[in-house]
């Protein structure tokens, strides 16, 4: 197959790519014009900028591609959560209804990969579908979110004729599963940097329990970055034939934030017991005061429990590794500093 | 094609990026939300403006002009500024004329909508250009305004007080933050409900779409709401306020769907011209060539909730003023009579409410309020029409204060002036005589007496007899004439004029071919013959009929007012069984919390035609002036049926007819029909 890949070089991407290229696929990654970064062999780079009306501009040597290509992958996205909404929304919201202008320009194009993330719906409760999209009134807890929201929303309304469209909800990405491998320590990290901040206080031999502002059911739904990367290409090289889908990639296993914190406690080496206070208002103040951004809190009180019925239907020999066997490597790549 | 850029402050969501296609002018459309998000839609307007011709944004506070002064919000100046160049179109040229021309429509449909209404905006400002012409409808304005802008509950009440209030707050205004962290709260606490009560009090609530999503509306329970744009959201939350219905003044179909705002539409418009600039034609043309049709929605779960309807009584006497409470000692008094006169002068008030009206065919309850003014019908009909009038006018304002969707008119009332239609013009609600209905519990009570007398077969449903119509050719005559002449074998209709009654034969004969009708202009010629009789003349008493002529046994209604039979030619024929009129029972447990001067639960027809017309939720003048419709007669008639008004009494001349004063009366008649047919052997 010969695909079109946006944001091929984030942390995902890089993964998917040879993944990919694995697969045997003809690969074509979308760059910025005049960008520096180290280029591969067996790949080809076509220029182009999404935050432009015409990603691929109208006069560029590059669009004689576009004939050749089946398939588009967008997952060029900008997630940073000191970024501003303008910024986000340029490259989220205008940048993904860009590359649907530039897929309905793609004559032979059959498959449509969108990346959004499992937190697109904030504002919903319990069990929640995979086709489901909130549309609420009510305020995201950050502007990322809102711009994911708002261009999962673009994407679902604007299905191309002839193309099947897959949604992508990837769960909490943590490092690598063989390896521990990560190059960000967001998301869950904070997690465990903050027991790594604690034991290196020696603050935990003085209090017998750890408060924290938890709810006892939430869940974490975690997903090694390797695992993400080959369940994608698998689902790329394997279409199902439906006009639209939307997969949570998530685990099968269900894994509580209590149970990451107190796991990673316990290979950390520091063993006190946790008293979840389910008061997330009493808390978020001095969340700036501990360098947590607000949307640990998320992770920490979501009642949410992603369904996973389509990817289970669609592609059942799809599995994770168990967190019990990767978790310690994740562990053991922090102790070792390599951040 | 032109490229048009789309920000939509209010709403996040629903991004598109479609060509649209208008009146037959396209053009691509990209639609961002911006979710009020200021500092966005520059950036968003710094990198688009150089890919589009057209900038459409909405959800923006207007520009205001008020006499010179001219104020633009700076969220919308800055975007000009940032445009460089490009047309910037917020919707609200196309809005100043559009939206009182919905609101027309709708006034064409139902003219009382506003009239004489309060009307509460929840912010005028938006709606300033067009203020106006709510002022036309003698409407009551006022503004939430000053709560919006500084949290203090106060209303301001008239449009002068909101003209001032924007002059002096016009730099505030022109910065405010739109990005609102909470939303304003209608519901007031104890002290500010106090305050702000003149607002809530309101009949008719004015919003947009866009603040309400930032308004708490507080308890709208029986209230109106006209609003710009309605989805099922927006819906949802007015109803859940209590709300009664919604004009949705441009329902979401009205051009294609909800992509087309008022700024897009704007924007097309412009597109058509070179230089992109907007002219009061094209809007005009546009208006002119879409069919708008506002629309009125009722608040599904209010169908359980009670309707109210008024009705004004009257003494009939002077004697019953002295019933009143403290006036015991002047009865039988000559100071009754200056009484009699002052207490005409003395503003009608609440005197009753009758509950427990409940429909059998629906199950809606409604609730009667009944208005006293002391005016025997001597003093209605001596005043001057105009006093008369206005106390009426001013009976029709406390009603609807008091929620009365619509007004009765009961006795002498109705019979002042142009029987109602003055009065009905006037009036903020719609009003009814209640005249159909009498007539129809008039025929019901005929027919009661007819069986009761038992003198007629009936075969196939057809009485096989004899009736008279004498009147025939007036209001009332005609209709009972079209209405028996489907139920009598033989009708016999009697008027002054022969060529008019030539005209009605030849109609009736259209109307009930296999029925035998004759017509003339005596009715003694016929009488003898006649089993019912209905009188509807304006003779003013004189007599228009022989009564020893009548045969023994006839029922004779008489419609007129004054009678038309005397009290002593009725005194004559024991034989003949005289109604004056069939008074009716209300379904429902009924409780009359004072008397009305009728017997038991049994009210006057023409206050259940009232009633019936609540319980129905037909809101609109149904019987006006002396002319009745046939149409009307055989509707209410229907519908009285259906809500289960039943007859209750049949009237005399000197009060109810009891059922063996019948018994009596048909002994009689038949000893006299014995006595009138040779005996055979």
């Amino acid at each position: 197959m010969k695909i079109l890949i946006t944001g091929a070089t984030g942390f995902i991407g890089q993964r998917l790519v040879k993944e990919l290229l694995s697969h045997g696929h003809d690969l074509f990654l979308l760059v910025r014009p005049g960008s520096t970064k180290p280029r591969l062999e067996n790949v080809r780079y076509v220029e182009g900028n999404v935050e432009e009306s015409d990603v691929i501009g109208a006069l560029s040597p590059f669009k004689k591609i576009l004939p050749e290509i089946d398939c588009l992958v967008h997952m060029a996205a900008l997630y940073d959560l000191t970024a501003t909404l303008p910024e986000l929304y340029l490259k989220n919201v205008v940048g993904t209804q860009n590359v649907i202008n530039l897929a309905k320009k793609i004559p032979r194009l059959k498959y449509f990969h969108y990346f959004s993330t499992y937190a697109v719906n904030p504002q919903l409760k319990g069990k929640v579908k995979e086709e489901e999209l909130s549309k609420s009134e009510h305020p995201f807890p950050d502007e990322y979110l809102r711009t994911k929201n708002d261009a999962e929303h673009i994407v679902r309304n604007q299905l191309i004729d002839g193309v099947q469209t897959i949604i992508h909800r990837p769960g909490v990405i943590i490092g690598e599963s063989k390896t521990g491998l990560t190059d960000k320590l967001n998301g869950p990290y904070y997690f465990l940097n903050f027991i790594l901040k604690l034991k290196s206080s020696g603050l935990h031999h003085r209090i017998p329990v750890l408060p924290l502002p938890l709810r006892k059911e939430s869940l974490l739904p975690l997903l090694p970055v390797d695992t993400l990367a080959n369940w994608v290409a698998h689902i790329i090289t394997h279409p199902k034939g439906h006009k639209l889908r939307t997969y949570h990639e998530v685990s099968q296993e269900k894994i509580k934030t209590i149970q990451f914190i107190e796991e990673g406690m316990r290979l950390l080496g520091v063993e006190r017991p946790i008293l979840p206070i389910p008061m997330e208002k009493l808390f978020s103040p001095f969340f700036p005061l501990l360098k947590m951004p607000p949307e640990i809190i998320f992770y920490m009180q979501q009642g949410i429990e992603l369904d996973r019925s389509q990817i289970m239907n669609d592609y059942p020999e799809l599995k994770a590794p168990k967190f019990s066997e990767y978790f310690p490597k994740t562990i053991q790549w922090l102790k070792e500093g390599h951040l | 094609m032109k490229e048009i850029i789309k920000l939509s402050f209010a709403t996040a969501q629903d991004n598109f990026d479609e060509v649209l296609e208008l009146a037959g002018i396209k053009a691509r459309v990209r639609r961002f939300g911006i979710g009020y998000d200021a500092e966005l839609a520059y950036e968003l307007v710094k990198k688009l403006k150089h890919e589009c011709d057209i900038i459409a944004v909405s959800g923006l506070p207007q520009d205001i002009r008020i006499k010179n002064q001219h104020f633009s919000h700076e969220i919308l100046r800055n975007i000009r500024k940032l445009a460089d160049g490009i047309a910037v179109f917020d919707g609200h040229a196309l809005r100043k004329t559009a939206t009182p021309w919905a609101i027309k429509k709708h006034l064409d449909q139902d003219k009382r909508f506003l009239f004489k209404k309060k009307i509460s905006f929840y912010l005028g400002l938006i709606q300033w250009p067009y203020l106006s012409f709510f002022e036309d409808q003698e409407a009551q304005l006022i503004f939430g305004d000053l709560f919006f802008a500084t949290k203090i509950p106060l209303p301001l009440i008239g449009t002068n007080a909101l003209g001032n209030f924007l002059k002096l707050n016009s730099q505030r205004l022109t910065h405010y933050d739109i990005k609102e962290k909470s939303p304003k709260d209608f519901n007031f606490g104890p002290l500010a409900q106090r305050s702000m009560k003149t607002f809530m009090d309101a009949d008719v609530f004015v919003i947009n779409e866009a603040q309400l999503k930032y308004t708490r509306l507080g308890n709208l329970t029986g209230k109106t709401v006209i609003i710009d744009q309605l989805n099922p959201e927006t819906e949802k939350k007015i109803f859940a306020a209590g709300a009664e219905q919604i004009l949705n003044l441009f329902p979401l179909d009205w051009i294609g769907g909800e992509k087309f705002s008022a700024s897009i539409i704007e924007a097309l418009l412009a597109s058509t011209h070179e230089d992109l600039i907007l002219n009061d034609e094209d809007i005009l043309e546009f208006i002119e060539k879409i069919d708008f049709a506002p629309k009125l929605i009722t608040n599904p779960a209010s169908k359980g909730s009670i309707d109210k309807f008024a009705f004004v009584i009257h003494p009939l006497t002077k004697n019953q003023i002295a019933l009143l409470p403290g006036m015991k000692k002047l009865q039988g008094t000559r100071l009754l009579d200056p009484v009699e006169k002052a207490a005409a002068r003395i503003p009608g008030f609440h005197y009753t409410t009758i509950s427990g009206i409940r429909s059998e065919a629906t199950g809606k309850e409604v609730r009667g309020e009944l208005y006293l003014i002391l005016n025997t019908p001597k003093m209605l009909l001596n005043s001057p029409v105009e006093r008369v009038y206005n106390s009426l006018v001013d009976i029709c304002m406390k009603a609807k204060n008091d929620g009365a969707k619509i007004i009765g008119l009961g006795a002498y009332t109705k019979i002042v002036g142009d029987a109602g239609v003055t009065v009905n013009e006037r009036s903020p609600i719609p009003l009814t005589t209640g005249n159909s209905l009498s007539s129809a519990s008039t025929l019901w009570a005929a027919s009661f007496g007819v069986e009761k007398m038992g003198l007629v077969k009936k075969k196939d449903g057809i009485h096989q007899g004899t009736c008279m119509i004498i009147g025939a050719t007036g209001s009332i005559g005609k209709i009972c004439a079209k209405i028996l002449s489907k139920q009598w074998k033989r009708v016999i209709v009697v008027a002054p004029r022969p060529y008019k009654i030539l005209e009605l034969v030849e109609q009736l004969k259209a109307f009930a071919p296999s029925t035998e009708i004759i017509g003339t202009t005596n009715p003694n010629k016929y009488s003898p013959e006649v089993d019912l009789m209905i009188t509807s003349t304006s003779a003013q008493g004189e007599r228009v009929l022989d009564i020893e002529l009548i045969k023994p046994g006839c029922v004779v209604c008489d419609v007129s007012r004054p009678f038309d039979i005397s009290l002593e030619d009725a005194a004559k024929r024991p034989d003949v069984l005289i109604i004056a009129s069939g008074e009716v029972e209300l379904p429902g447990d009924v409780k009359l919390g004072r008397t009305i001067g009728l017997q038991g639960d049994t009210v006057y027809a023409c206050l259940a035609e009232t009633a019936v017309l609540a319980m129905e939720g037909i809101h609109e003048s149904f019987s006006l002036s002396r002319d009745l419709s046939y149409e009307k007669v055989v509707q209410i008639d229907r519908l009285s049926r259906k809500h289960g008004i039943k007859l209750s009494g049949i009237m005399g001349h000197t009060g109810e007819i009891k059922e063996n004063e019948i018994e009596l009366c048909r002994g009689i008649a038949l000893k006299n029909l014995k006595a009138k047919t040779p005996d055979p052997s």
